[in-house]
């Protein structure tokens, strides 16, 4: 704080006095002036350039340039796989992709099907009892579009047909882990998955 | 005591005696510091509860939701209000000369404020609530504070500025004017209402409760109620608790400092552009929300440019202590003004940084608000309302404060307990912002469960509940010490006698301005004359003028704002597949308002990568046409829910609302178990959809009544709904539907399962489908 010994110009007061309480008459400081009206011209121009021309994209149009890049990044190597059967077994062969089925997985299912799919509301995905389908074709209806009147509820609207690929794929993967789990085996023993396919294959 | 007001002239002619009321001022302050550590205390109690949920004992009335809004309603209107009012019936009376107009307007005011919160205090745990924040309080009440406010207090106000034998309006003056104006144009812009129940009983002769007798529907919706809401929220603060403190700070710190103000002119420039620019700001709260993207960006520039504005009033206040610093060391009244005009300092300008949209990407929903806003209340308002009280003691008990000692111990655990706040919320809010946007390379959300990122901040909820407690019982100090303060007052107290002139109707003017510049300038000369603020020094001699100038000035960034909202309908497309919601799904939506979800909820997904992959697609405006009032809330404690509708089994939710650990491990979601239980109030669903129907909501047949049974077909239709929802409850594993159908959790779970899946839907196809979903 500046020193009242050290002034370098004669305060004036004014002859201002309301209760006792007397004021000064000095300047507004510089350096407020400066910043005040630099924000103000700044605001102007900002919400200009901003709002009132095409120079710079909107939020919106930000976002989906986002999104496009990060599916493109993220799924590149599946969008190439047009048949949904081929698409789950390559998730399942591939440990990189099962990691991010696990990651969907944790955001969209744990909830009810417990954190390792050991079941809890729903039931135990580890064990070779499924309840609503058959086969992997039918799981991926099952994570789509729902089943057993509401309580597997559809999920076409939350993920997209890649990311259902890899939550199928992940919990494909769960099989056969027979973790203990609340509910009992619920459903009927279905076939054997198909082999998943791995990156040999490929070549 | 007052060194200057009394006249020992002997010649007393011509003057007028006069006496303060002193009597009001010890009312006020005494409501202050009981009402504080009653607000403290509940923040304390909710505190707990983030920590450990349990500690609600299961209770509804103690539940999070409820209790929430009674600590910010507290600690706003009950703590910081009446502090204002003590601080302003204090200096209004010396500086206009003159006891205030009227002392029945000044009982009416006291009492009337006091009955306002004590049914502040039994509504909200009731669940009687409007939902929107810091603007709950139902509108009985509302219309309670409406005449409290602007007729008790404002005309007392008022009556006081003109019967006054001070020519001229001191600076704290025209803070105060700015706040009884503002708040009554914000108060009653934003408590606009349908009263739901009042309209049912009037209607149909039928009674359907207490609690839907105080219900009121908001005639904005969606995007409107959000606008306008934050327009009163944001303004809250600022003409609440910014603008009444500046006046206080303006009159108790040059009084306690005894010590010139530091600069009129910085006073002048900084109380305009402050009135002005604040009121412009609201938006700033609903960055990259469904708001046009228009209004976001001016409420960012505004708020930047607030910054100088807010530092103008730290500049005068820190400045006026010049040549007093030295006593900032014994005396624990600058204490207290030092750090919270600090405070004050520090948090306008946090509020710019947060207003800047990327900064606010992270902060928003997070507890970096939370931060924020306590940097504020309980270090400017906090603060600057002990300073003022320990400074006012020894003055309104006429003997000395009891302890120095204790209220300097007060000020050191004040500041520590805060510091331990804010410190470990900023740190919670920054850790959860960064977890909830961390997504690797490979695209995929690094902490995927949204639990994930709440236990990992329950170390720091600790932290924060040690903070507030020392806070709190840094106030409780401060009771007592009031307390034996007030024990060694006089028998009778000392009425001084003040005398002044009145004020002559005949005044000739200020003298005018000379020009300072010797050139022969020509409108170099006007301009100086201007700058040196004249023309401001005859504003300061009519209060209505002032007033007034007031009223235009906040007038102008509101009406920019707000009328292209509601008059050029693209800033909010209608989206044709959106419908209303179902009378059950209404009356859930009324349950989660009551309940105050939205405290820890939000129903608004911004359009961020990460968010969306959480969450699935960013909020369209569209979607919330049938909002009344919006639930988009501010702060995610548990995950967003705008499309919560079809995530989740009926099964999930009704455990869940169970107890909400079994299905979430970790969770810090309460109990619900009263909505298990408590029966759906079927009678009062008409009056729901009656008074939506009112407002422009296409309920159709719904409105009308059975000819036979006279019963309403909303509620038919209700019955209907939660039949089939109990119904499929069971076949998912739940309970017998004849247990669950007609209980609270099957509406809650109605209306869950309906958030944010309209936009997926096929238009109806009555109505003329526009063929676009017109999100843009």
């Amino acid at each position: 704080m500046a020193d009242p010994t050290h002034k370098t110009h004669q305060e004036e007061l004014l002859d201002h006095n309301y209760d006792g309480i007397q004021e000064y008459d000095n300047p507004t400081p510089g350096w407020w002036h400066l910043i005040f009206w630099g924000t103000i011209i700044w605001g102007v121009l900002y919400f200009v350039v901003v709002q009132m021309t095409a120079l710079v994209p909107n939020q919106h149009e930000r976002f989906e340039a986002v999104r496009t890049a990060a599916i493109e990044k993220q799924f590149a190597a599946l969008m190439t796989i047009d048949d949904d059967l081929e698409k789950v077994l390559t998730v399942m062969g591939d440990e990189n992709w099962l990691i991010q089925g696990k990651s969907v997985f944790a955001g969209a299912c744990t909830l009810c099907h417990g954190q390792n799919g050991e079941g809890l509301i729903g039931p135990n995905l580890t064990d070779e009892y499924f309840k609503n389908a058959t086969n992997l074709i039918g799981m991926i209806d099952v994570v789509t579009n729902g089943a057993a009147n509401g309580a597997m509820p559809a999920n076409k609207n939350l993920l997209t047909d890649n990311e259902i690929a890899l939550v199928v794929g992940y919990v494909a993967s769960l099989r056969g882990q027979n973790l203990e789990g609340p509910r009992g085996a619920e459903g009927e023993e279905i076939p054997p998955f198909p082999e998943p396919i791995t990156a040999d294959d490929g070549g | 005591m007052s060194e200057h007001a009394v006249q020992t002239d002997s010649s007393k002619e011509g003057l007028e005696s006069f006496v303060y009321d002193d009597q009001i001022v010890r009312m006020f302050s005494w409501a202050t510091i009981i009402w504080g550590v009653v607000a403290m205390l509940v923040g304390v109690i909710i505190a707990i509860q983030l920590a450990f949920p349990a500690a609600n004992l299961g209770i509804e009335f103690l539940s999070f939701g409820r209790l929430r809004p009674l600590h910010t309603n507290a600690a706003i209107f009950a703590f910081a209000g009446n502090a204002v009012f003590a601080g302003i019936y204090y200096s209004t009376q010396r500086l206009c000369k003159a006891r205030m107009f009227s002392d029945l307007l000044s009982r009416l005011h006291f009492w009337g404020w006091q009955l306002i919160i004590l049914s502040a205090v039994i509504t909200l745990p009731l669940g009687i609530t409007q939902g929107k924040e810091y603007a709950e309080l139902e509108w009985p009440i509302d219309l309670a504070i409406a005449v409290v406010w602007l007729v008790f207090f404002g005309g007392n106000f008022l009556g006081t500025l003109i019967k006054r034998r001070e020519r001229h309006l001191y600076v704290a003056l025209w803070f105060y004017i700015a706040t009884i104006v503002t708040v009554t144009i914000l108060h009653v812009f934003n408590n606009i209402w349908v009263p739901a129940g009042l309209v049912h009983l009037i209607k149909t002769g039928e009674f359907a409760g207490p609690t839907f007798l105080m219900k009121s529907y908001p005639i904005y919706a969606g995007v409107q109620d959000a606008l306008m809401q934050w327009w009163y929220g944001h303004n809250a603060v600022a003409f609440f608790l910014t603008t009444p403190f500046l006046g206080m700070m303006y009159y108790f710190m040059p009084k306690a400092a005894e010590r010139p103000v530091f600069s009129y002119k910085l006073s002048i420039i900084h109380f305009w552009s402050l009135v002005f620019l604040y009121i412009w700001a609201g938006p700033h709260h609903l960055h990259y929300t469904a708001l046009p993207e228009w209004a976001t960006t001016v409420g960012m520039v505004f708020s930047i440019m607030l910054w100088m504005p807010s530092w103008g009033g730290m500049i005068n206040g820190l400045l006026t202590l010049r040549g007093a610093w030295d006593r900032v060391a014994r005396d624990p009244v600058l204490k207290f003004f030092v750090v919270g005009v600090t405070f004050y300092g520090m948090s306008t300008f946090e509020g710019p940084l947060l207003s800047i949209k990327v900064v606010n990407s992270l902060s928003h929903y997070t507890d970096w608000t939370i931060a924020h806003v306590h940097s504020g209340t309980l270090g400017w308002n906090g603060f600057m309302t002990f300073g003022m009280l320990y400074w006012m003691m020894p003055r309104l008990f006429q003997t000395k404060l009891w302890s120095v000692k204790l209220a300097t111990t007060h000020f050191w655990l004040g500041t520590i307990g805060m510091v331990l706040y804010i410190l470990s919320i900023y740190t919670a809010g920054i850790t959860q912002g960064l977890m909830w946007r961390a997504w690797d390379e490979t695209g995929r959300l690094a902490y995927p469960a949204f639990v994930e990122t709440v236990t990992v901040l329950i170390p720091m909820y600790w932290i924060r509940v040690i903070g507030g407690t020392m806070y709190l019982v840094g106030a409780i100090l401060a009771l007592y010490n009031f307390y034996m303060t007030w024990r060694g007052r006089p028998d009778k107290y000392e009425e001084t006698v003040h005398y002044a002139a009145p004020l002559s109707a005949n005044y000739a003017g200020d003298p005018p301005a000379k020009s300072r510049l010797n050139a022969n300038a020509g409108f170099g000369h006007k301009g100086d004359k201007f700058l040196q603020g004249n023309w401001h020094r005859n504003w300061e001699r009519k209060p209505l003028r002032f007033t007034l100038y007031v009223v235009v000035a906040v007038s102008i960034g509101s009406l920019v704002e707000i009328l292209p909202m509601f008059m050029i309908s693209s800033n909010v497309p209608t989206i044709a597949s959106v419908e209303p919601y179902t009378p059950l799904e209404l009356a859930g939506r009324d349950i989660y308002v009551a309940e105050g979800c939205f405290n820890c909820h939000s129903q608004m997904i911004r359009p961020f990568y990460w968010e969306t992959k959480r969450y699935g697609d960013y909020s369209k405006p569209g979607e919330f046409i049938y909002d009344r009032p919006f639930q988009w809330g501010s702060r995610r404690i548990g995950p967003d829910l705008a499309r919560e509708g079809g995530r989740k089994s009926h099964l999930w939710h009704y455990e869940h609302f169970k107890n909400p650990a079994d299905t979430s491990p970790g969770s810090i979601m309460p109990r619900y178990p009263w909505l298990l239980s408590k029966k759906i109030n079927f009678p009062a669903i008409q009056g729901r959809v009656d008074a939506n129907a009112m407002l422009g909501v296409p309920y159709g047949e719904m409105v009308k009544y059975d000819p036979e049974t006279g019963i309403g077909y909303a509620v038919t239709a209700a019955q209907f709904q939660a039949q089939v929802i109990a119904m499929e409850l069971e076949e998912q594993g739940g309970p017998p539907m004849d247990e669950t159908w007609d209980k609270q959790v099957i509406a809650m779970i109605a209306y869950l399962q309906r958030l944010g899946i309209d936009l997926y839907k096929e238009a109806p196809v009555s109505e003329p489908v526009s063929g676009e979903e017109a999100s843009e």
